[in-house]
């Protein structure tokens, strides 16, 4: 798997690298294509929230079902990962719909582009709003913090258990490798556009850095001396 | 870590639901350890000793080469 990724990696970046060497004047512009970009995203935005609302609503009546014996483990296993697909639906769901406002007002679409992609993006704030909700739905006998509570995210570690604190630490751990590749791939990727292209990149490549030099002193100086 | 949870559980006729309640765990928590993806602290352990009656080692076995 790592050797793909490095691989894919390699010609992503050589084909860019090539391409703003042989053809220095090309313009790799989005822009020609934005409206069927925004049409695309307007889709998909608009599948993902029917998706996840679906996905809302069976939870909830499923978690009404009173079983018994194994049927209640098998009822709880598909609650857990029923859970698990919909807060990946609805952070899909909120990401494209934060990217769908975005190029809309960026590529002067018209006004009704913009509105529906400013009405998606506050719909995916509300699902992501009342996501944590279905955790109470899930464990009624467990005392969540309220969704509201500044501290939410700390107070949700703490009263996991030491199992779903495993769990938590192998997926994030994960995921936060990822993201210091991608991220680091997101810059080579902004610097052969912007080579390719004639328009900098550099504002987007400061940002990354920034994140990324942030979250990997974040996460250092939480480790350090424990 | 070899367990012999599962059967104890059903030599009790217990669920995962029932024996997560009584070791104070999530249910994920029993199943994890079922499926011997994780070792429980000796707190769990000691627990779920008591609700079966039996002793840590004969619930929790580890082979020879994971105590060297």
């Amino acid at each position: 798997m790592k050797l793909i990724a490095q691989a894919l990696m390699g010609a992503i970046v050589g084909f860019f690298a090539t391409l703003a060497i042989l053809k220095g004047d090309i313009a790799l512009s989005l822009a020609r294509f934005s409206f069927e970009l925004n049409l695309f995203l307007l889709v998909a935005g608009a599948l993902l929230i029917i998706g996840s609302t679906i996905y809302y609503f069976q939870f909830k009546q499923a978690a009404q079902k009173e079983v018994s014996g194994e049927e209640e483990d098998a009822l709880d296993d598909w609650k857990y990962n029923r859970f698990s697909d919909i807060s990946m639906a609805i952070h899909a769901t909120l990401i494209t719909n934060l990217l769908f406002t975005c190029t809309s007002t960026l590529t002067e679409q018209p006004l009704w582009m913009i509105s529906i992609s400013g009405l998606f993006l506050v719909i995916s704030l509300v699902l992501s709003f009342i996501k944590p909700t279905l955790i109470r739905i899930m464990y009624p006998e467990r005392s969540f913090p309220s969704p509201n509570d500044k501290d939410y995210s700390k107070k949700l570690m703490e009263i996991s258990d030491e199992g779903e604190r495993h769990v938590m630490l192998q997926g994030l751990y994960k995921s936060f490798n990822s993201v210091n590749s991608l991220l680091m791939l997101g810059i080579l990727l902004l610097l052969f556009y912007s080579l390719a292209s004639g328009a900098s990149q550099l504002f987007g490549i400061t940002v990354i850095a920034v994140i990324l030099l942030f979250t990997n002193i974040q996460y250092i100086l939480s480790v350090k001396g424990k | 870590m070899k367990t012999r949870l599962k059967e104890l559980r059903a030599r009790e006729g217990m669920n995962q639901t029932e024996l997560a309640k009584r070791a104070k765990v999530s249910r994920q928590t029993v199943s994890l350890i079922e499926r011997e993806e994780f070792v429980p602290s000796l707190l769990i352990a000691v627990r779920m000793a008591r609700i079966f009656n039996e002793p840590i080692e004969s619930i929790f076995i580890f082979e020879e080469e994971e105590l060297k």
